[in-house]
Protein backbone atom coordinates (compact mmCIF):
# COMPACT_ATOMS: atom_id res chain seq x y z
CA UNK A 1 0.00 0.00 0.00
CA UNK A 2 1.29 3.50 -1.02
CA UNK A 3 2.50 5.48 2.20
CA UNK A 4 0.39 8.21 1.17
CA UNK A 5 -3.16 8.64 -0.68
CA UNK A 6 -4.31 12.15 -2.08
CA UNK A 7 -7.69 13.69 -1.11
CA UNK A 8 -9.23 16.18 -4.01
CA UNK A 9 -11.15 18.54 -2.74
CA UNK A 10 -13.99 20.02 -4.10
CA UNK A 11 -16.86 22.13 -2.72
CA UNK A 12 -20.41 21.19 -4.23
CA UNK A 13 -22.78 24.13 -3.95
CA UNK A 14 -26.38 24.03 -5.55
CA UNK A 15 -28.69 27.09 -5.06
CA UNK A 16 -32.29 26.11 -4.19
CA UNK A 17 -35.82 27.24 -4.34
CA UNK A 18 -37.53 25.48 -1.82
CA UNK A 19 -41.44 25.68 -1.77
CA UNK A 20 -42.33 26.79 1.40
CA UNK A 21 -46.32 25.31 0.83
CA UNK A 22 -49.49 26.81 2.46
CA UNK A 23 -48.77 26.48 6.19
CA UNK A 24 -45.06 27.60 6.07
CA UNK A 25 -46.11 30.31 3.83
CA UNK A 26 -48.52 31.99 6.56
CA UNK A 27 -45.89 31.33 9.19
CA UNK A 28 -43.37 33.76 7.25
CA UNK A 29 -45.95 36.47 6.11
CA UNK A 30 -46.90 36.77 9.32
CA UNK A 31 -43.43 37.14 10.76
CA UNK A 32 -43.50 40.53 9.27
CA UNK A 33 -46.47 41.76 11.47
CA UNK A 34 -44.77 40.70 14.16
CA UNK A 35 -47.34 37.95 13.88
CA UNK A 36 -46.54 34.28 15.15
CA UNK A 37 -48.98 31.73 13.29
CA UNK A 38 -49.61 28.34 14.94
CA UNK A 39 -51.61 25.60 13.28
CA UNK A 40 -54.28 23.55 14.99
CA UNK A 41 -55.63 19.93 14.52
CA UNK A 42 -59.50 20.00 13.86
CA UNK A 43 -59.30 16.46 15.46
CA UNK A 44 -56.59 16.62 18.34
CA UNK A 45 -56.61 19.98 18.74
CA UNK A 46 -52.76 20.28 18.66
CA UNK A 47 -50.90 23.27 18.65
CA UNK A 48 -47.73 23.61 16.65
CA UNK A 49 -45.19 26.78 15.81
CA UNK A 50 -44.01 26.20 13.45
CA UNK A 51 -47.22 25.10 12.01
CA UNK A 52 -47.78 22.73 10.04
CA UNK A 53 -49.74 21.55 6.96
CA UNK A 54 -50.48 18.01 7.96
CA UNK A 55 -51.09 15.91 11.62
CA UNK A 56 -49.26 12.96 11.83
CA UNK A 57 -50.71 11.94 15.15
CA UNK A 58 -54.22 12.05 13.31
CA UNK A 59 -53.17 11.34 9.68
CA UNK A 60 -55.34 14.68 8.23
CA UNK A 61 -55.17 18.26 6.64
CA UNK A 62 -54.95 20.80 8.75
CA UNK A 63 -56.70 24.24 7.75
CA UNK A 64 -57.13 26.35 10.87
CA UNK A 65 -54.24 28.71 11.63
CA UNK A 66 -54.42 30.90 15.44
CA UNK A 67 -51.65 33.72 15.53
CA UNK A 68 -50.31 32.98 19.54
CA UNK A 69 -48.06 35.48 21.62
CA UNK A 70 -44.44 35.67 21.39
CA UNK A 71 -43.68 34.64 25.03
CA UNK A 72 -42.86 31.27 26.06
CA UNK A 73 -41.31 29.01 28.50
CA UNK A 74 -37.28 28.00 27.41
CA UNK A 75 -37.63 23.99 27.65
CA UNK A 76 -33.71 24.27 26.90
CA UNK A 77 -30.62 25.88 25.69
CA UNK A 78 -26.79 25.23 24.79
CA UNK A 79 -24.26 26.72 22.94
CA UNK A 80 -21.84 24.88 20.25
CA UNK A 81 -18.42 24.80 20.94
CA UNK A 82 -16.88 27.44 18.76
CA UNK A 83 -20.13 29.49 18.06
CA UNK A 84 -21.48 32.89 19.14
CA UNK A 85 -24.60 32.18 19.49
CA UNK A 86 -27.13 30.41 22.20
CA UNK A 87 -29.78 28.45 21.46
CA UNK A 88 -32.84 27.15 22.65
CA UNK A 89 -35.72 25.40 22.46
CA UNK A 90 -38.71 27.59 23.27
CA UNK A 91 -42.48 26.24 24.10
CA UNK A 92 -44.73 29.05 23.10
CA UNK A 93 -47.94 30.02 25.54
CA UNK A 94 -50.62 27.79 24.37
CA UNK A 95 -48.35 25.82 21.94
CA UNK A 96 -48.29 22.00 22.41
CA UNK A 97 -44.79 22.15 19.75
CA UNK A 98 -41.57 23.63 20.58
CA UNK A 99 -39.41 26.44 18.37
CA UNK A 100 -35.67 26.40 17.93
CA UNK A 101 -34.01 29.66 18.22
CA UNK A 102 -31.63 32.21 19.24
CA UNK A 103 -31.61 33.06 23.17
CA UNK A 104 -29.97 36.17 24.07
CA UNK A 105 -29.34 37.35 27.72
CA UNK A 106 -26.67 35.78 29.90
CA UNK A 107 -25.62 32.25 30.16
CA UNK A 108 -25.60 32.56 33.38
CA UNK A 109 -29.18 33.54 34.36
CA UNK A 110 -30.62 31.30 31.33
CA UNK A 111 -32.58 28.45 33.04
CA UNK A 112 -34.86 25.81 31.79
CA UNK A 113 -38.54 27.38 32.77
CA UNK A 114 -37.69 30.28 32.51
CA UNK A 115 -39.97 33.08 30.38
CA UNK A 116 -38.80 34.31 27.15
CA UNK A 117 -40.24 36.59 24.96
CA UNK A 118 -39.40 37.52 21.09
CA UNK A 119 -37.37 39.97 19.97
CA UNK A 120 -38.68 41.65 16.47
CA UNK A 121 -36.22 42.92 14.29
CA UNK A 122 -36.77 45.98 12.22
CA UNK A 123 -36.89 45.99 8.63
CA UNK A 124 -38.45 42.35 8.75
CA UNK A 125 -38.75 40.54 5.15
CA UNK A 126 -40.63 37.42 5.98
CA UNK A 127 -38.07 34.82 7.86
CA UNK A 128 -37.35 33.17 10.55
CA UNK A 129 -34.70 36.31 11.32
CA UNK A 130 -37.55 38.56 11.85
CA UNK A 131 -37.51 37.36 15.19
CA UNK A 132 -33.45 38.33 16.86
CA UNK A 133 -33.53 35.94 19.45
CA UNK A 134 -35.59 35.51 22.82
CA UNK A 135 -34.76 36.94 25.84
CA UNK A 136 -35.26 36.00 29.42
CA UNK A 137 -37.91 38.09 31.05
CA UNK A 138 -37.96 36.76 34.67
CA UNK A 139 -39.46 34.08 36.24
CA UNK B 1 -42.36 -15.60 16.98
CA UNK B 2 -40.71 -15.04 13.62
CA UNK B 3 -39.52 -16.99 10.66
CA UNK B 4 -35.74 -18.29 10.53
CA UNK B 5 -33.13 -15.71 9.57
CA UNK B 6 -29.48 -16.18 11.07
CA UNK B 7 -26.23 -14.18 11.05
CA UNK B 8 -23.31 -16.03 10.07
CA UNK B 9 -20.47 -13.22 10.37
CA UNK B 10 -20.18 -9.84 10.94
CA UNK B 11 -16.38 -7.41 10.04
CA UNK B 12 -15.84 -4.14 11.34
CA UNK B 13 -12.93 -2.17 10.79
CA UNK B 14 -11.34 -0.31 13.25
CA UNK B 15 -12.66 2.89 13.75
CA UNK B 16 -10.47 6.13 13.11
CA UNK B 17 -10.48 9.94 12.59
CA UNK B 18 -9.70 9.91 9.16
CA UNK B 19 -8.47 6.57 7.01
CA UNK B 20 -6.11 8.58 4.69
CA UNK B 21 -5.23 5.70 2.78
CA UNK B 22 -8.22 4.17 1.56
CA UNK B 23 -10.90 5.30 -0.44
CA UNK B 24 -14.56 4.54 0.33
CA UNK B 25 -14.16 1.35 -2.00
CA UNK B 26 -11.46 0.37 -0.62
CA UNK B 27 -12.62 0.70 3.02
CA UNK B 28 -16.23 -1.67 1.82
CA UNK B 29 -14.10 -4.18 0.09
CA UNK B 30 -11.53 -4.30 3.65
CA UNK B 31 -15.42 -5.56 5.64
CA UNK B 32 -16.47 -7.61 2.23
CA UNK B 33 -13.10 -9.59 1.97
CA UNK B 34 -13.04 -9.95 5.70
CA UNK B 35 -16.80 -11.54 5.84
CA UNK B 36 -15.42 -13.99 3.41
CA UNK B 37 -12.71 -14.99 5.00
CA UNK B 38 -14.43 -15.54 8.24
CA UNK B 39 -17.54 -17.55 7.13
CA UNK B 40 -16.22 -19.26 4.44
CA UNK B 41 -19.08 -17.83 1.73
CA UNK B 42 -17.70 -17.67 -1.63
CA UNK B 43 -18.89 -14.28 -3.28
CA UNK B 44 -20.79 -16.61 -6.23
CA UNK B 45 -23.25 -17.76 -3.37
CA UNK B 46 -24.28 -14.61 -2.45
CA UNK B 47 -27.35 -13.24 -4.06
CA UNK B 48 -28.95 -10.27 -2.37
CA UNK B 49 -27.05 -6.84 -0.85
CA UNK B 50 -28.56 -4.00 1.24
CA UNK B 51 -25.96 -1.44 1.74
CA UNK B 52 -26.62 1.34 3.89
CA UNK B 53 -24.79 4.72 3.19
CA UNK B 54 -26.42 8.53 2.39
CA UNK B 55 -25.28 11.10 -0.30
CA UNK B 56 -24.77 13.78 1.66
CA UNK B 57 -22.29 12.24 3.96
CA UNK B 58 -20.02 11.18 0.94
CA UNK B 59 -20.76 13.99 -1.28
CA UNK B 60 -22.30 12.23 -3.85
CA UNK B 61 -25.81 10.67 -5.14
CA UNK B 62 -26.55 7.45 -5.42
CA UNK B 63 -23.57 6.64 -2.96
CA UNK B 64 -24.36 3.07 -3.01
CA UNK B 65 -22.97 3.07 -6.77
CA UNK B 66 -19.98 3.83 -5.20
CA UNK B 67 -19.70 0.37 -3.66
CA UNK B 68 -21.20 -2.23 -6.07
CA UNK B 69 -18.41 -3.77 -7.30
CA UNK B 70 -16.96 -4.26 -3.79
CA UNK B 71 -20.32 -5.78 -2.33
CA UNK B 72 -20.26 -7.96 -5.07
CA UNK B 73 -23.32 -6.39 -6.59
CA UNK B 74 -22.26 -6.64 -10.65
CA UNK B 75 -25.51 -8.04 -12.01
CA UNK B 76 -27.21 -9.49 -8.62
CA UNK B 77 -29.95 -7.34 -6.41
CA UNK B 78 -28.58 -5.03 -4.77
CA UNK B 79 -30.58 -2.47 -2.70
CA UNK B 80 -29.74 0.81 -0.74
CA UNK B 81 -30.84 2.66 2.79
CA UNK B 82 -30.62 5.91 3.34
CA UNK B 83 -30.27 5.50 6.85
CA UNK B 84 -28.89 3.67 9.87
CA UNK B 85 -27.14 0.28 8.67
CA UNK B 86 -29.44 -1.15 11.37
CA UNK B 87 -32.26 -0.80 8.82
CA UNK B 88 -30.42 -1.99 5.76
CA UNK B 89 -29.81 -5.26 7.95
CA UNK B 90 -33.93 -5.20 8.55
CA UNK B 91 -34.60 -4.87 5.39
CA UNK B 92 -32.01 -7.79 4.31
CA UNK B 93 -33.56 -9.95 6.78
CA UNK B 94 -37.27 -9.72 5.19
CA UNK B 95 -35.97 -10.35 1.99
CA UNK B 96 -34.47 -13.80 3.26
CA UNK B 97 -37.29 -14.64 5.19
CA UNK B 98 -39.62 -13.72 1.94
CA UNK B 99 -37.60 -17.22 0.33
CA UNK B 100 -36.55 -14.83 -2.05
CA UNK B 101 -32.32 -15.57 -1.16
CA UNK B 102 -29.94 -17.79 0.61
CA UNK B 103 -27.34 -15.46 1.93
CA UNK B 104 -27.93 -11.30 2.15
CA UNK B 105 -24.35 -9.09 2.58
CA UNK B 106 -25.40 -6.40 4.68
CA UNK B 107 -23.20 -3.18 4.45
CA UNK B 108 -22.82 0.66 5.87
CA UNK B 109 -20.16 2.70 5.76
CA UNK B 110 -18.84 6.45 6.46
CA UNK B 111 -15.97 8.37 6.01
CA UNK B 112 -16.97 11.54 8.43
CA UNK B 113 -13.44 12.79 7.81
CA UNK B 114 -14.61 13.67 4.30
CA UNK B 115 -16.40 16.28 4.55
CA UNK B 116 -17.98 18.54 7.44
CA UNK B 117 -20.42 16.94 9.82
CA UNK B 118 -21.31 20.54 11.47
CA UNK B 119 -22.25 21.82 7.59
CA UNK B 120 -23.65 18.50 6.11
CA UNK B 121 -25.71 17.63 9.50
CA UNK B 122 -27.33 20.94 8.81
CA UNK B 123 -28.87 19.58 5.84
CA UNK B 124 -31.25 17.69 7.82
CA UNK B 125 -33.22 20.54 9.20
CA UNK B 126 -36.40 22.70 8.10
CA UNK B 127 -34.98 24.80 5.10
CA UNK B 128 -38.12 27.67 5.91
CA UNK B 129 -37.63 28.07 10.09
CA UNK B 130 -34.77 26.32 11.07
CA UNK B 131 -31.70 26.31 8.69
CA UNK B 132 -31.24 30.19 8.66
CA UNK B 133 -30.29 30.09 12.01
CA UNK B 134 -27.44 27.29 11.60
CA UNK B 135 -28.95 24.73 13.55
CA UNK B 136 -27.16 21.37 13.50
CA UNK B 137 -26.79 17.48 15.03
CA UNK B 138 -24.48 18.98 17.45
CA UNK B 139 -26.88 22.20 18.66
CA UNK B 140 -29.18 19.30 19.00
CA UNK B 141 -27.84 17.16 20.70
CA UNK B 142 -26.93 19.81 23.06
CA UNK B 143 -30.13 20.75 23.42
CA UNK B 144 -31.54 17.52 24.16
CA UNK B 145 -28.83 16.21 26.47
CA UNK B 146 -29.57 19.64 28.49
CA UNK B 147 -33.40 18.71 28.42
CA UNK B 148 -33.49 15.21 29.46
CA UNK B 149 -30.79 15.81 32.52
CA UNK B 150 -33.15 18.50 33.51
CA UNK B 151 -36.29 16.28 33.66
CA UNK B 152 -34.88 12.99 34.50
CA UNK B 153 -33.34 15.30 37.60
CA UNK B 154 -29.38 14.38 37.57
CA UNK B 155 -26.74 16.29 36.41
CA UNK B 156 -23.45 16.39 33.93
CA UNK B 157 -21.70 14.01 36.35
CA UNK B 158 -24.36 11.56 35.38
CA UNK B 159 -23.41 12.01 31.52
CA UNK B 160 -19.38 11.89 32.40
CA UNK B 161 -20.07 8.49 34.26
CA UNK B 162 -22.14 7.03 31.26
CA UNK B 163 -18.48 8.63 29.21
CA UNK B 164 -15.95 7.24 31.72
CA UNK B 165 -17.85 3.25 31.35
CA UNK B 166 -17.81 3.20 28.07
CA UNK B 167 -14.13 4.69 27.35
CA UNK B 168 -13.00 2.22 29.72
CA UNK B 169 -14.74 -0.70 28.44
CA UNK B 170 -13.62 0.19 24.63
CA UNK B 171 -10.03 -0.85 26.03
CA UNK B 172 -10.82 -4.06 25.40
CA UNK B 173 -12.19 -3.55 22.09
CA UNK B 174 -8.97 -3.47 19.56
CA UNK B 175 -11.37 -1.70 17.26
CA UNK B 176 -12.47 0.96 18.97
CA UNK B 177 -11.37 4.99 18.14
CA UNK B 178 -11.02 6.08 21.65
CA UNK B 179 -10.35 4.28 24.84
CA UNK B 180 -9.08 4.91 28.21
CA UNK B 181 -9.72 5.49 32.32
CA UNK B 182 -10.43 8.84 32.37
CA UNK B 183 -11.23 10.55 35.80
CA UNK B 184 -14.90 12.29 35.90
CA UNK B 185 -13.00 15.53 36.23
CA UNK B 186 -11.31 15.16 33.50
CA UNK B 187 -14.48 14.24 31.22
CA UNK B 188 -16.58 17.33 32.63
CA UNK B 189 -13.25 19.24 31.84
CA UNK B 190 -12.97 18.81 28.80
CA UNK B 191 -13.40 21.39 26.27
CA UNK B 192 -16.58 22.17 25.50
CA UNK B 193 -18.74 20.23 22.58
CA UNK B 194 -22.00 21.80 23.11
CA UNK B 195 -23.43 22.27 26.66
CA UNK B 196 -23.45 20.23 28.52
CA UNK B 197 -21.96 18.12 26.77
CA UNK B 198 -18.11 18.32 26.78
CA UNK B 199 -16.20 16.51 23.37
CA UNK B 200 -15.72 13.72 26.25
CA UNK B 201 -19.04 12.83 25.79
CA UNK B 202 -20.07 13.32 22.19
CA UNK B 203 -18.31 10.53 20.05
CA UNK B 204 -15.33 12.00 17.83
CA UNK B 205 -15.38 12.44 14.11
CA UNK B 206 -14.75 8.74 12.57
CA UNK B 207 -13.79 6.62 9.92
CA UNK B 208 -15.40 3.13 9.42
CA UNK B 209 -17.78 0.32 7.76
CA UNK B 210 -19.32 -2.77 8.75
CA UNK B 211 -20.44 -5.74 7.05
CA UNK B 212 -22.76 -8.76 8.49
CA UNK B 213 -23.69 -11.69 6.04
CA UNK B 214 -27.51 -13.02 6.63
CA UNK B 215 -28.66 -16.51 6.07
CA UNK B 216 -31.68 -18.40 5.51
CA UNK B 217 -33.03 -21.36 7.83
CA UNK B 218 -31.33 -24.12 5.43
CA UNK B 219 -28.16 -22.41 5.25
CA UNK B 220 -27.28 -22.25 9.15
CA UNK B 221 -27.16 -25.43 9.87
CA UNK B 222 -23.44 -25.51 8.49
CA UNK B 223 -22.78 -22.16 10.49
CA UNK B 224 -23.19 -24.75 13.73
CA UNK B 225 -22.72 -21.70 17.04
CA UNK B 226 -21.55 -19.33 14.25
CA UNK B 227 -24.87 -19.03 13.33
CA UNK B 228 -27.02 -16.52 15.84
CA UNK B 229 -30.59 -16.28 15.39
CA UNK B 230 -32.25 -12.98 14.83
CA UNK B 231 -35.63 -13.23 17.05
CA UNK B 232 -37.12 -10.43 16.97
CA UNK B 233 -36.84 -7.23 14.65
CA UNK B 234 -39.09 -3.72 15.58
CA UNK B 235 -39.14 0.17 13.76
CA UNK B 236 -40.83 2.77 14.94
CA UNK B 237 -40.60 6.53 13.83
CA UNK B 238 -41.63 9.66 16.15
CA UNK B 239 -42.69 13.18 14.82
CA UNK B 240 -40.02 15.93 14.00
CA UNK B 241 -37.94 16.69 16.67
CA UNK B 242 -39.76 20.08 17.66
CA UNK B 243 -43.20 18.49 17.73
CA UNK B 244 -42.48 15.79 20.49
CA UNK B 245 -40.91 15.92 24.21
CA UNK B 246 -37.15 15.09 23.43
CA UNK B 247 -36.74 14.08 27.28
CA UNK B 248 -38.44 10.87 26.05
CA UNK B 249 -37.80 8.16 23.29
CA UNK B 250 -41.58 7.12 22.24
CA UNK B 251 -40.38 5.45 19.22
CA UNK B 252 -37.75 3.50 20.67
CA UNK B 253 -40.01 2.43 23.72
CA UNK B 254 -43.06 1.29 20.77
CA UNK B 255 -39.84 -0.50 18.50
CA UNK B 256 -38.30 -2.29 21.41
CA UNK B 257 -41.93 -3.50 22.05
CA UNK B 258 -42.40 -4.83 18.77
CA UNK B 259 -39.23 -6.83 18.77
CA UNK B 260 -39.41 -8.10 22.21
CA UNK B 261 -42.56 -9.54 21.22
CA UNK B 262 -41.95 -11.09 18.05
CA UNK B 263 -38.92 -12.60 20.16
CA UNK B 264 -40.52 -13.75 23.03
CA UNK B 265 -38.32 -12.33 25.12
CA UNK B 266 -38.79 -9.72 27.84
CA UNK B 267 -35.46 -6.78 28.71
CA UNK B 268 -34.87 -9.03 32.04
CA UNK B 269 -33.46 -11.81 29.75
CA UNK B 270 -31.49 -9.71 27.80
CA UNK B 271 -27.55 -10.13 28.25
CA UNK B 272 -25.85 -7.87 26.52
CA UNK B 273 -27.43 -4.33 25.30
CA UNK B 274 -25.56 -2.41 22.43
CA UNK B 275 -27.07 1.06 22.25
CA UNK B 276 -26.37 3.16 19.48
CA UNK B 277 -25.54 6.37 21.91
CA UNK B 278 -22.98 8.75 20.41
CA UNK B 279 -23.81 11.07 23.39
CA UNK B 280 -23.66 10.12 26.74
CA UNK B 281 -27.12 11.30 27.22
CA UNK B 282 -28.73 9.00 24.77
CA UNK B 283 -27.44 6.21 26.71
CA UNK B 284 -29.22 6.73 29.96
CA UNK B 285 -32.57 8.13 27.62
CA UNK B 286 -32.44 4.91 24.88
CA UNK B 287 -31.30 1.75 27.96
CA UNK B 288 -34.79 3.34 29.49
CA UNK B 289 -36.62 2.76 26.96
CA UNK B 290 -35.22 -0.90 25.47
CA UNK B 291 -36.82 -1.59 29.03
CA UNK B 292 -33.49 -2.01 30.45
CA UNK B 293 -33.70 0.51 33.58
CA UNK B 294 -36.37 2.42 34.98
CA UNK B 295 -35.48 6.18 34.93
CA UNK B 296 -35.87 6.60 39.31
CA UNK B 297 -33.19 3.55 39.28
CA UNK B 298 -30.85 5.82 37.18
CA UNK B 299 -29.15 7.87 40.30
CA UNK B 300 -29.01 3.90 42.06
CA UNK B 301 -27.75 2.13 39.22
CA UNK B 302 -24.95 4.89 38.04
CA UNK B 303 -24.02 4.95 41.85
CA UNK B 304 -22.98 1.48 41.46
CA UNK B 305 -19.04 0.35 41.14
CA UNK B 306 -20.50 -0.82 37.90
CA UNK B 307 -22.67 1.98 36.43
CA UNK B 308 -25.36 1.10 34.68
CA UNK B 309 -25.31 -3.05 35.32
CA UNK B 310 -28.72 -4.32 36.11
CA UNK B 311 -28.89 -7.69 34.45
CA UNK B 312 -27.45 -6.25 31.53
CA UNK B 313 -24.11 -5.29 29.95
CA UNK B 314 -24.34 -2.15 28.33
CA UNK B 315 -22.19 -1.42 25.58
CA UNK B 316 -19.31 -3.92 26.51
CA UNK B 317 -17.80 -2.55 22.94
CA UNK B 318 -17.77 1.09 24.11
CA UNK B 319 -20.27 1.95 21.57
CA UNK B 320 -20.63 4.73 19.28
CA UNK B 321 -19.39 7.89 21.95
CA UNK B 322 -15.93 6.44 21.82
CA UNK B 323 -16.04 6.12 17.93
CA UNK B 324 -18.43 5.33 14.72
CA UNK B 325 -19.29 6.88 11.96
CA UNK B 326 -22.64 7.83 11.46
CA UNK B 327 -24.62 5.15 9.20
CA UNK B 328 -21.85 2.83 10.08
CA UNK B 329 -22.74 2.92 14.44
CA UNK B 330 -26.32 0.99 14.46
CA UNK B 331 -25.31 -1.97 12.07
CA UNK B 332 -22.09 -1.50 14.25
CA UNK B 333 -24.48 -2.23 17.41
CA UNK B 334 -25.55 -5.87 15.57
CA UNK B 335 -22.50 -6.60 15.15
CA UNK B 336 -20.82 -6.62 18.28
CA UNK B 337 -24.10 -8.38 19.63
CA UNK B 338 -23.59 -11.19 17.10
CA UNK B 339 -20.03 -11.51 18.30
CA UNK B 340 -20.82 -11.95 21.83
CA UNK B 341 -23.49 -14.49 20.99
CA UNK B 342 -21.31 -16.62 18.72
CA UNK B 343 -18.28 -15.99 21.68
CA UNK B 344 -16.21 -14.10 19.40
CA UNK B 345 -15.44 -10.86 20.96
CA UNK B 346 -12.53 -11.66 22.36
CA UNK B 347 -11.47 -9.22 25.37
CA UNK B 348 -14.60 -8.00 25.41
CA UNK B 349 -16.87 -10.94 25.71
CA UNK B 350 -19.13 -11.09 28.29
CA UNK B 351 -19.45 -14.43 29.71
CA UNK B 352 -22.00 -16.79 28.62
CA UNK B 353 -24.33 -14.39 26.75
CA UNK B 354 -27.14 -15.91 25.57
CA UNK B 355 -29.77 -13.05 24.58
CA UNK B 356 -28.65 -9.68 23.26
CA UNK B 357 -30.33 -6.43 22.10
CA UNK B 358 -29.07 -4.17 19.00
CA UNK B 359 -30.13 -0.84 18.59
CA UNK B 360 -30.34 1.96 15.98
CA UNK B 361 -31.43 5.19 15.43
CA UNK B 362 -31.69 7.58 12.22
CA UNK B 363 -33.06 10.98 11.66
CA UNK B 364 -32.67 14.54 14.20
CA UNK B 365 -32.66 13.19 17.57
CA UNK B 366 -32.97 9.91 17.02
CA UNK B 367 -36.36 10.31 14.96
CA UNK B 368 -36.39 6.72 13.58
CA UNK B 369 -35.30 3.76 15.90
CA UNK B 370 -34.91 0.23 14.83
CA UNK B 371 -34.33 -3.14 17.94
CA UNK B 372 -33.09 -6.35 16.95
CA UNK B 373 -32.80 -9.33 19.04
CA UNK B 374 -30.28 -11.95 18.97
CA UNK B 375 -30.37 -15.39 20.31
CA UNK B 376 -27.51 -17.75 20.70
CA UNK B 377 -28.11 -20.69 18.77
CA UNK B 378 -30.10 -20.83 15.01
CA UNK B 379 -32.85 -22.75 16.53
Amino acid sequence: MAAESWAVHQKIEIPFQYTAGPAVTRFLEGLKDKLIVASVCSKCGRRSVPPLSFCGRCWRPIAEFISVSGEGTLLSFTRRAGGDVLYGMIQLEGTDSSLAHYVTGEVGRLRIGCKVAAVWRAGRTGSILDIEGFREVGN
Amino acid sequence: MMGRVVIVGAVQTRYEPRKAHQAINELVYEVVAGLLKQTGVRMQEIDSMVTASQDAWDGKTISSMSVNEVVGAYLKSEAKVAADGIQALIYGAARILAGAFDYTLIVAHCKESEGQPDEITKVMFDPFCERPLGLNDAVAAGLQARRYISVAGIDSRALALVSQKNHRSAKRNPLAQRSGDYSLDEILAAPSFADPLTELMAGPRSDGACALLLASAEKAAAFGDRAVCIAGMGNSTDSYWTDRDLSEAEALRQAAQRAYTKAGISPDQVDVAEISARYAHEELLYGEALGLWKREELSALLAEKNPLRKRTKVNPSGGPITGNPTTVAGLARVAEGYLQLAQLAGDRQVPGAQVAVAHGASGVCGQSQSVVILRRGNA
